[in-house]
């Protein structure tokens, strides 16, 4: 899993402003030029200020291909909470693999009200929370943990 | 009728790094700074961190022991920028910020990202840690020079 870790941020500010930063070295031992969904607007980041902003981890192949974090922006659009988007967004993927289990991908994301929820196909996503209660790490739900 | 308060400021971030960067990025937010500027100065301070080995000075290199930056931004203007492929700037979240504010493009990649940073005052600095220099030639040894999924 470390192999992968990106960063990404989304804030809410003072005047109720979203903005989402995202930065990586890529996959370790990538294939030189090799370029993952981390600087691509809408794959692994995307913010609208009028919804709500998301971001993403994991391998990033499959939110390129899925526009993932611009799906998760949309579906907050249509009235799903943060991690009810990020839930959508990561079955919709696992749904076009036949192995998804050997995958991970994750998203977090932040809507316009403050409130912010992730999720991710396999355990072992967490992701840090900073507000006027204090800083939390939570873990994120995975699609693995109600099976079996 | 309940009126729901919003819950800002706020920040979010992913893995663990995040509780570090978050507070970067608060001391920015609870003195009414910018979203914007909040996660820039968030993301930078993990990118500086050599002990983060998948972003920036310290990162694991592609397969010819490279180090390779991707980074994006965006606010709440719609307003974006992004450099992928970039080779020797320790911050390139930085540089995406400076493609959104100081040029009418969005993206920049290679060797244009990195005259683009050169050309902004960014340094070129040689970003593969030993420590990543040394996992890397381990690597090596055993690679199969497969495209690794992971």
């Amino acid at each position: 899993i470390e192999n992968h870790d990106t960063i990404g941020m989304l804030a809410l500010d003072n005047k109720g402003n979203l903005s989402g930063a995202c930065t990586t070295s890529g996959a370790a031992y990538k294939l030189p030029g090799r370029v993952g969904d981390s600087p691509i607007i809408g794959a692994g980041l995307y913010v609208d200020n009028e919804v709500g902003a998301a971001t993403a981890t994991g391998m990033g192949e499959l939110m390129m291909k899925t526009v993932g974090c611009h799906l998760v922006v949309e579906l907050m659009r249509q009235g799903a909470s943060p991690q009810e988007a990020c839930r959508q967004a990561v079955q919709r993927i696992a749904n076009k693999l036949d192995d998804f289990e050997q995958f991970q991908v994750g998203f977090l994301a932040l809507n316009k009200q403050g409130e912010y929820g992730a999720f991710c196909i396999q355990s072992g996503f967490n992701y840090a929370v900073r507000d006027a209660q204090g800083e939390q790490l939570i873990d994120a739900k995975n699609l693995l943990e109600n099976k079996a | 009728a309940l009126i729901k308060l919003t819950n800002k400021p706020v920040v979010v971030s992913t893995w663990n790094y995040g509780l570090h960067a978050n507070e970067i990025a608060w001391e920015v937010l609870s003195n009414g700074g910018k979203s914007i500027d909040a996660v820039e100065q968030g993301i930078r301070f993990l990118e500086e961190n050599p002990d983060v080995m998948s972003v920036g000075y310290g990162s694991f290199p592609d397969r010819e022991g490279k180090v390779t930056l991707d980074a994006c931004i965006m606010d709440e203007n719609q307003n974006c920028g992004s450099v992928a492929f970039l080779q020797g700037i320790k911050h390139p979240i930085s540089v995406a910020r400076k493609v959104m504010d100081n040029t009418s493009h969005e993206m920049l990649v290679g060797d244009g990202a990195k005259q683009f940073a050169l050309f902004q005052g960014f340094r070129d600095e040689n970003l593969l840690t030993p420590e990543a220099e040394e996992a890397w030639k381990k690597w090596l040894v055993k690679s199969n020079y497969e495209p690794v999924t992971n």
